[in-house]
């Protein structure tokens, strides 16, 4: 037997040298090899024989390892909504930790009217949303990457893009309308100055409805969508880069990064195709 | 008689679901309930096996725990969970409608040969 234990130590090292860091695998492959060598002892087969069928069926560790690598993917890419919520609720966390450091909320308390308060939070919300869209567009590129993602991602990729599209462009029409109503209200006469604020905002309005408009299902040409999607990228990078919307009550930068992802997604998100890629199934047929 | 590799390959899920529906099992127990369900005709790769049952774990359709074998040896256990025995019932039916469709298909020619 410490012959057999020194076997599976040796074939336990080349199966670890393909498998760097999955541990786990290892263990399983091992436990496999194991069983097998257990199964056939009882049946009056020899150790050393066992141990060669064992790992003569198990295959080449390296085809092996290539296999997991075609249908395994890291964690953040099992979840990444978990990631994508979890960075934008960690981004609102520090937005409001620093309002507050900076004593904003009591400010806008004072200068007061509700209007201006909806205006804040809802602009607020209706960026946060965007660039949420936007880590959405980065996962559905990031996916697609070489690869069919499998039908359930893209189905999550457009659920997702679709529902954030509403959340910011609702959020964005609402904001606009609150920061319009209060201006009007305080400068009268003057609703629309031509401020950086305002341009900045309204370049993302018009992105947000784009971003919406290209995935109704009214859309079905998909060149009149992929012109769509450049549109809505392009308007807010007119924004940022004529210098028209620089202002810290904008993070254009930010927003127009947001944007170019997600029109790019949603520009390369085709329409469900009515049978599921059979590339996106491991395949465990022998060579 | 060899299976064709792709028909190898569409029938590895339903297979693994199948088998993991009559109760929690392991790799090599996985791979030995199915030569004896094909009597030996359909061959897998044994170490295959193992990124079909991590993809199906990774999907939703299985979970996995370590636990130990008789002998105290651990183990990677797998089971059903509910989305898994969905797509079985669903593909289940899939393959009910081909085979009962190739065997009219078959019948027919048959008896027109």
């Amino acid at each position: 037997m410490p012959e057999l234990e020194t076997k599976i130590t040796a074939w336990r090292k080349r199966l670890s040298a393909e498998f760097s860091g999955q541990t786990e695998t290892v263990r399983e492959l091992e436990a496999h090899l194991r069983d097998h060598i257990e199964a056939q002892c009882r049946r009056g087969m020899t150790v050393d024989d066992a141990f060669a069928q064992g790992v003569a069926q198990i295959g080449q560790p390296r085809a092996i390892a290539r296999e997991f690598k075609r249908v395994e993917r890291p964690w953040f890419a099992v979840r990444p909504l978990v990631v994508i919520y979890g960075l934008v609720g960690m981004l609102l966390a520090v937005i409001f930790a620093l309002a507050m450091w900076e004593g904003y909320f009591f400010r806008v308390g004072l200068l007061g009217g509700g209007y201006f308060r909806v205006y804040i939070l809802t602009t607020l919300s209706g960026y946060l949303a965007l660039i949420a869209a936007g880590l959405v567009g980065a996962w559905t590129i990031a996916s697609g990457w070489g690869r069919r993602p499998p039908e359930r991602e893209l189905h999550a990729q457009r659920r997702e893009m679709f529902r954030l599209a509403v959340a910011s462009s609702v959020l964005m029409t609402l904001g606009t309308a609150a920061g319009r109503t209060y201006a009007l209200n305080v400068f009268p006469y003057r609703a629309w100055s031509w401020a950086p604020a305002e341009l900045g905002e309204f370049s993302v309005l018009l992105a947000s409805w784009l971003l919406l408009l290209v995935q109704l299902r009214v859309i079905v040409d998909s060149r009149v969508r992929e012109g769509l999607a450049l549109l809505g990228a392009a308007i807010v990078g007119v924004a940022l880069f004529s210098g028209m919307a620089s202002t810290a009550a904008v993070p254009i930068g930010w927003l127009w990064i947001a944007t170019v992802l997600s029109q790019a997604a949603v520009a390369l998100l085709r329409r469900p195709s009515e049978c599921p890629s059979a590339e996106e199934k491991p395949n465990i047929a022998t060579e | 008689m060899k299976l064709a590799k792709d028909l190898v390959a569409a029938s590895t899920v339903p297979l693994v679901l199948a088998i993991l529906a009559d109760g929690e099992s392991y790799g090599y127990a996985i791979i030995q309930r199915v030569r004896e369900l094909s009597d030996g005709e359909i061959e897998w790769t044994d170490g295959m096996l193992y990124p079909v049952l991590h993809w199906l774990e990774e999907n939703g359709q299985v979970k996995a725990r370590w636990g130990e074998s008789d002998t105290g040896r651990k183990r990677r256990y797998y089971s059903l969970k509910a989305e898994g025995k969905k797509y079985l019932a669903d593909h289940k039916a899939q393959w009910l409608a081909v085979h009962e469709t190739l065997r009219r298909a078959w019948r027919i020619k048959h008896a027109g040969a």
